[in-house]
C-alpha cells in the first residue's frame, strides 16, 4: 500500500481550488507538484500538513485515516516558502525546535541538530538570528528543521524558488544527494518546470483542480497528456500551431498554410484512426534546428526568414517567420543572425505533438 | 535639488527646530526653578528667569508630609496594577480578535471595543461614581481605581495587541504546530516572543494614563487612596498656593515616566511602528 | 537621442555608521542609440549610479555629459529622461488612455495631439485594445507594458528600465524580453537598463556594465565577458549554468604548462594561455570553465578530463551532469537524451582555448 495516499481530496476557498483531487505516493518517493503559480499547490500541502480542513476527501498516512488529525498530531513536516524560521530563536533552536516540542532530551537533541547541520554545511551558524543569515542558509535552517523531525511525510514549498540560479542549482544538487529525503514520502511543489523535471521520481502536473498528468520526467515532458502541460513544461514555451491533417498522395500530411509535409511513420495510424482533420500542433523549439542536417528520415527542411534573434548564454533563442506562422526555436549562441536574414528550418516531426483543438487533449494517447 | 537650496532648508529647519524647542522645554525648564526658588520669589511681580536664592530644602520639605509619600506609593500600586490587568485581558482579546474571529463580525467587534474609547471621560463620571458607591468596597479603594481605568486602558490594549497580533505572521505559529506544538504552547513560544515589544509599548501608554490621572481619581478618592494628582492641591498655606512646593512635587512625580520611557525608548519605537521583524 | 558620459563619478552617502562610498570612480561612455545594461548583485552601486544618471540624485564628484552637455545641475525633466519602474506605478482610477497620455497633458499638450500620440505608442507596444480599461483589470505583463509606454510617450532622449522585468514570470519574461528588444529595434533609442539578472542583460544589450562593490568590473558586449572576462567575479557572475571553478597548481612537463587541480583532474591551456601564465610568474591559479564548454562529445585538438557521475539532472531541453573528479564537484551540459547514471565514470571533453586562468590572489583574468 502506498505512504501516503490522498483520495478525492476537495478543498475550495470562494471557489473551488482542489476538486477531487487523487494521487499516491510511495515510501522513500520524491513526488513533485508542478504548476503556474496560484493554482492551489501551496493549499495541497497545507491539507496533507493539516493546517488546512478539507471540505471532502480523505488523507491515508501509513495505512491510517489521518484527515482529522490536527497538525501538530500528524507526523507530517512541511518547509514554508517563506521559510517561517523564529525570528527570535537562533538557527540551532530553530531547528530544535521539533525535537524539543517532544521533550526529547537535552544531549539527544544537540547530537542531532550536529547531524543534520553538518550535512546541510551550515554548522557554523548555529549561534545566529535568521536575519543574520543569508537567503541560501535560511533555506538550509528550515529543511534542517523539516529534516530533523524524521517525519513520515516531508512536504517542501517552493524552497528555493527566491534564491538566484547559482545557489538553486547548488540546492538541487543537494536535494538530489540527501539521503535522509530518500527514506520517507516527500512532496515537492515549484512552479519552475525545470526543478520538477530535474528532482521528481514522479512529476504531478497541476491544472485547475487537480493533476492533469501524473508521470516520470521524460513522460510529462516528451508524452504530454494535453496541450496545457505541454506549454507549462519548456523554456521557451512550445510552439503552438492550427493545422490540418489531409491525406495527400496515400500519405497523411500535416498542411500549414501553404506549406505541406508529411506525417511521421509512427504518429500516421493513431492519427488516421482518431479522425480529426483539425488539430493543434505543438514543436518544442528544441526539435527545430537551423540548417539542413537531416536528424531522421521523420525531418522537412522549410525556407524561413528571421525576426529576432537573442544570444541567452548557453543557447540562442530564435523567432522565425514560416509563410506566415512564428516559430520559436534553440539555437547555438556563438553565431549571430539578423531580422530579415533567410535560414533554413529542419523541423523533427517524429517529436510534433497533435493535440485536440477545442480540448487540448493529446490525440496520440488514449481515446 | 541644486546645493543652495539644500543649505537654505537645512538652516530653515534648524531655526524651526530651535524655536521648536524653546517652545516645549520652557515650561519644564520654569517649573525646575519655580521649584528651587523661595516663597518670597515665587510671587514677585515680575517672574524671574534664574532663581535668586536656591532653596534645595523644598524637595525636602514637600516629604515633610508622610502624605506625599503615601500618594506616589499609592499612584504606583494603582497605575501597576491596572496596567498588568489591562495588559493582560487586553492580549487575550487581541489574539482572539486577531485570529479567530475574522469577518464583518469580528471587524465590527473590535471597531466598537476601539470606539469606547473615544467618548469623553467625564460624561461617565457621576455615573461611575454611584456605580462603585453601591459596591462594597466603596468609591475610595484601590480596586475601584483599578477596575474603572480599565474603561479607558483596556480598549486601548486590546485594539493595539490586535493589530500586533494581526502584523505578527500566521505562517510562523503553523510552523509551530507542525513542530508539534498545541495552539496553547506555540501560542506562548511563538506568538507571544514576536508581540513582546508591542507589549512594552502598550503598557507604557496604560501605565501613563493611570499613572496621569486626576479627575475621576479626585472625586472618587481622597482619604483611603490619595494619588499623586489628588495630593497637589494640599500644597497650601492658608489661602496661598505654594507653588515651589507643587513644582517640586510635580517634578518628583515626573521622574518614573521619564525615566521608564528613557530605558525603553527602544521599545517604543518599534512597537509603535507596528511592524514585527520578519525572519 | 543621445550618448550618455560618465567621467570619474562618486557618490557617498552618509550614514550613522560613516560615508558610505556607493559608486566609486564610474568611468562609462554610452554610445547614441545603445542599449547598454548596468548588471550587478544588490548593493553593487548600480541603481546609485542609475539614480545620479535620471537626476534623482545628487552626484557628489565628477561629470555626468547627455552628448555635449554637462547635465549635473539639471532637474530630471531637464535632461529629458525617461524611466520605467520596477513596480509599475500606475494610476488605478484613470483609464490607460489616459495613464499614458499624463505626461503629456502635465506638459500642456493639446488634446488632439496627446490623443494621436496615444494610438502610436499603444501600437507600438501592442496594446490599442486595452485603452479604455482601468489597470486593475490588467495582467502584470499588461500593466508592464503601459508603464513602458508612459515612459517612452515623451519621447525621451534617454530611456532607462528600473529592473522591469523581477516581478514576471519565467513565460512572461521571455515574452517582454522581446518586445524590448523590438521597441529598441523600432526607436533606436538609447536605453539603459538596469538588473541583477545576467540572462536578461545579455539578451537585450549591445554592451554590458558589471559592476560589484560600487566599482566598474567590466564594459562590453557578450564576446568580451564571456571569452575575456576581466576577473572571477565577471566570469562567475555572467553565463548560466554558473562557471565551473578550481584552484590549481601550475605543473611544467617537457616544457608546456598544465593547471594540476588534484591528483585526478588537470586541464590543458593553449599556448596563448601558457604564454600569459608563464609572464606572469604565478605558481598556483583559478581556473574557470563554462558548463557549456566541457562535455561528451570529442573535440579536435582538445583536452580530456576522467570523472564520476553524481546526478544526471534531466532539465527538458538539456541535462546538467554533476561530477566529480578527486574532491572536485563541477557540472557539464549534455544533450536531454544523454542516460548516463549515477556511479558511471565519464571521459568529458573540453577545448583549452575556453580555459580561464585568473590570478591566484588578485583573481584577474591572466588569459
Amino acid at each position: 500500500m502506498a505512504h501516503l495516499e490522498l483520495i478525492e481530496i476537495c478543498k475550495g476557498f470562494n471557489e473551488p481550488v482542489l476538486d477531487r483531487l487523487s494521487f499516491s505516493v510511495e515510501k522513500g518517493e520524491f513526488f513533485v507538484v508542478d504548476g503556474p503559480s496560484g493554482i492551489g499547490k501551496t493549499t495541497l500541502l497545507r491539507c496533507v500538513a493539516g493546517l488546512e480542513t478539507l471540505d471532502g476527501g480523505r488523507i491515508m498516512l501509513d495505512g491510517q485515516d489521518v484527515t482529522r488529525e490536527p497538525p501538530y498530531r500528524r507526523k507530517t513536516a512541511m518547509t514554508f516558502e517563506s521559510y517561517a524560521l523564529y525570528p527570535h530563536l537562533t538557527v540551532f533552536e530553530n531547528i530544535a525546535s521539533p525535537l524539543i516540542a517532544h521533550k526529547t532530551d537535552p544531549a539527544t537533541i544537540r547530537r542531532r541538530v550536529q547531524e543534520v547541520t553538518t550535512l546541510l554545511r551550515i554548522d557554523h551558524l548555529l549561534d545566529r538570528k535568521p536575519h543574520e543569515i543569508s537567503g541560501g542558509q535560511k533555506q538550509r535552517t528550515a529543511l534542517g528543521r523539516t529534516l530533523i523531525a524524521k517525519p513520515k511525510v516531508f512536504l517542501l514549498d517552493e524552497p528555493i524558488s527566491h534564491l538566484d540560479a547559482k545557489i538553486r542549482a547548488e540546492l538541487r544538487l543537494q536535494f538530489h544527494t540527501l539521503e535522509e529525503l530518500r527514506e520517507v514520502a516527500t512532496i515537492y511543489v515549484t512552479h519552475d518546470y525545470a526543478e520538477a523535471l530535474s528532482l521528481g521520481d514522479r512529476i504531478g502536473v497541476m491544472g485547475n483542480g487537480g493533476l492533469v498528468q501524473i508521470g516520470t520526467a521524460h513522460e510529462v515532458f516528451l508524452n504530454p497528456s494535453s496541450l496545457f502541460v505541454a506549454r507549462h513544461l519548456g523554456q521557451p514555451s512550445i510552439n503552438e500551431v492550427s493545422a490540418e491533417l489531409v491525406q495527400e498522395s496515400g500519405m497523411l500530411q500535416v498542411a500549414l498554410g501553404a506549406l505541406k509535409f508529411p506525417v511521421a511513420g509512427k504518429h500516421a495510424a493513431v492519427l488516421q484512426s482518431r479522425n480529426q482533420p483539425q488539430v493543434t500542433l505543438g514543436i518544442r523549439p528544441q526539435h527545430i534546428r537551423l540548417g539542413t542536417t537531416l536528424k531522421s528520415t521523420d525531418s522537412t527542411t522549410l525556407s524561413a526568414k528571421v525576426e529576432v534573434f537573442e544570444a541567452l548564454g548557453a543557447y540562442g533563442v530564435m523567432m522565425a517567420n514560416l509563410s506566415g506562422t512564428s516559430l520559436t526555436l534553440l539555437t547555438d549562441s556563438e553565431s549571430h543572425y539578423s531580422a530579415g536574414e533567410d535560414v533554413s528550418l529542419t523541423l523533427d516531426t517524429s517529436e510534433f505533438f497533435y493535440f485536440h483543438p477545442e480540448t487540448g487533449s493529446n490525440l496520440m494517447l488514449g481515446a | 535639488m541644486s546645493e543652495s537650496n539644500y543649505r537654505l532648508v537645512k538652516i530653515l529647519l534648524l531655526v524651526f527646530l530651535t524655536i521648536w524647542l524653546l517652545f516645549t522645554l520652557f515650561p519644564l525648564y520654569f517649573q525646575l526653578i519655580t521649584s528651587l526658588k523661595p516663597v518670597a520669589e515665587i510671587n514677585a511681580m515680575i517672574p524671574t528667569f534664574w532663581p535668586k536664592t536656591l532653596r534645595l530644602g523644598n524637595y525636602a520639605g514637600i516629604f515633610a508630609d508622610p502624605g506625599s509619600l503615601k500618594s506616589l506609593i499609592d499612584s504606583l500600586i494603582v497605575s501597576v496594577c491596572n496596567t498588568l490587568l489591562s495588559l493582560f485581558l487586553g492580549t487575550l482579546a487581541g489574539y482572539a480578535l486577531a485570529r479567530f474571529l475574522k469577518g464583518v463580525i469580528g471587524e465590527n467587534l473590535a471597531f466598537w471595543i476601539l470606539s469606547n474609547r473615544m467618548f469623553p471621560p467625564v460624561a461617565v463620571l457621576i455615573p461611575m461614581f454611584f456605580l462603585f458607591d453601591a459596591t462594597p468596597w466603596g468609591t475610595d479603594s484601590y480596586i475601584s481605581l483599578i477596575l474603572l481605568y480599565l474603561v479607558f486602558n483596556l480598549p486601548l490594549a486590546t485594539w493595539l495587541m490586535m493589530v500586533f497580533f494581526r502584523d505578527a505572521p500566521k505562517e510562523l505559529e503553523e510552523a509551530a504546530y507542525l513542530d508539534g506544538y498545541t495552539p496553547l504552547r506555540a501560542f506562548f513560544k511563538v506568538t507571544l516572543p514576536l508581540v513582546f515589544p508591542g507589549m512594552i509599548s502598550v503598557a507604557m501608554l496604560c501605565w501613563i494614563f493611570a499613572w496621569n490621572e486626576y479627575l475621576f481619581a479626585n472625586l472618587l478618592t481622597g482619604t483611603t487612596v490619595k494619588t499623586f494628582p489628588v495630593h497637589i492641591p494640599s500644597f497650601t498655606s492658608g489661602s496661598q498656593t505654594l507653588w515651589n512646593l507643587v513644582m517640586a512635587f510635580s517634578m518628583v512625580a515626573m521622574l518614573p515616566p521619564v525615566i521608564l520611557f528613557i530605558l525603553l525608548r527602544r521599545y517604543m519605537v518599534r512597537g509603535l511602528s507596528l511592524g514585527v521583524v520578519k525572519g | 537621442m543621445a550618448s550618455v558620459t560618465l567621467n570619474n563619478v562618486n557618490k557617498i552617502y552618509d550614514s550613522r555608521k560613516g560615508p558610505v562610498h556607493a559608486v566609486q570612480n564610474m568611468n562609462l561612455e554610452i554610445k547614441d542609440g545603445e542599449f547598454v545594461a548596468l548588471l550587478g548583485p544588490s548593493g553593487c552601486g548600480k541603481t546609485s549610479t542609475l539614480r545620479m544618471i535620471v537626476g534623482l540624485e545628487e552626484i557628489s564628484s565628477g561629470t555626468i555629459h547627455f552628448d555635449d552637455q554637462v547635465v549635473n545641475d539639471l532637474t530630471p525633466e531637464k535632461r529629458n529622461v525617461a524611466m520605467a519602474f520596477e513596480t509599475y506605478a500606475l494610476y488605478p482610477n484613470f483609464t490607460i488612455a489616459e495613464n499614458l497620455g499624463f505626461p503629456l497633458e502635465v506638459r500642456g499638450i493639446p488634446e488632439s495631439e496627446r490623443r494621436q500620440k496615444v494610438q502610436e505608442i499603444a501600437r507600438l507596444l501592442r496594446i490599442t485594445d486595452l485603452l479604455e480599461q482601468r489597470p486593475g483589470q490588467l495582467s502584470g505583463g499588461q500593466q508592464q507594458r503601459v508603464s513602458l509606454g508612459r515612459a517612452l510617450i515623451r519621447d525621451p532622449a534617454v530611456f532607462i528600465l528600473d529592473e522591469v522585468m523581477s516581478h514576471l514570470d519565467a513565460h512572461l519574461k521571455f515574452q517582454m524580453l522581446f518586445e524590448l528588444k523590438r521597441i529598441h529595434q523600432s526607436l533606436g533609442k538609447t536605453m539603459i537598463y538596469v538588473t541583477h539578472d545576467q540572462m536578461e542583460a545579455l539578451a537585450l544589450s549591445d554592451r554590458v556594465a558589471v559592476m560589484a562593490n560600487s566599482i566598474l568590473q567590466q564594459f562590453g558586449d557578450r564576446n568580451d565577458l564571456y571569452h575575456r572576462p576581466a576577473n572571477r567575479f565577471v566570469a562567475d557572475f555572467i553565463g548560466e549554468p554558473a562557471t565551473n571553478f578550481f584552484e590549481a597548481e601550475i605543473r611544467e612537463v617537457s616544457g608546456s604548462l598544465s593547471l594540476q587541480v588534484n591528483e585526478s583532474l588537470a586541464f590543458e591551456m593553449d599556448a596563448n594561455r601558457q604564454q600569459a601564465v608563464r609572464e606572469s610568474g604565478v605558481q598556483r591559479a583559478i581556473v574557470g570553465l563554462r558548463p557549456q564548454y566541457i562535455g561528451l562529445e570529442p573535440l579536435e585538438g582538445g583536452g580530456s578530463v576522467q570523472t564520476e557521475l553524481l546526478v544526471n539532472e534531466y532539465l527538458g531541453e538539456r541535462s546538467i551532469l554533476d561530477v566529480q573528479a578527486g574532491s572536485a564537484l563541477f557540472r557539464a551540459l549534455a544533450p536531454p537524451e544523454t542516460s548516463a547514471s549515477r556511479g558511471e565514470r565519464m571521459t568529458l571533453h573540453y577545448h583549452p582555448g575556453n580555459v580561464m586562468v585568473f590570478h591566484p590572489e588578485s583573481e584577474v583574468f591572466l588569459g
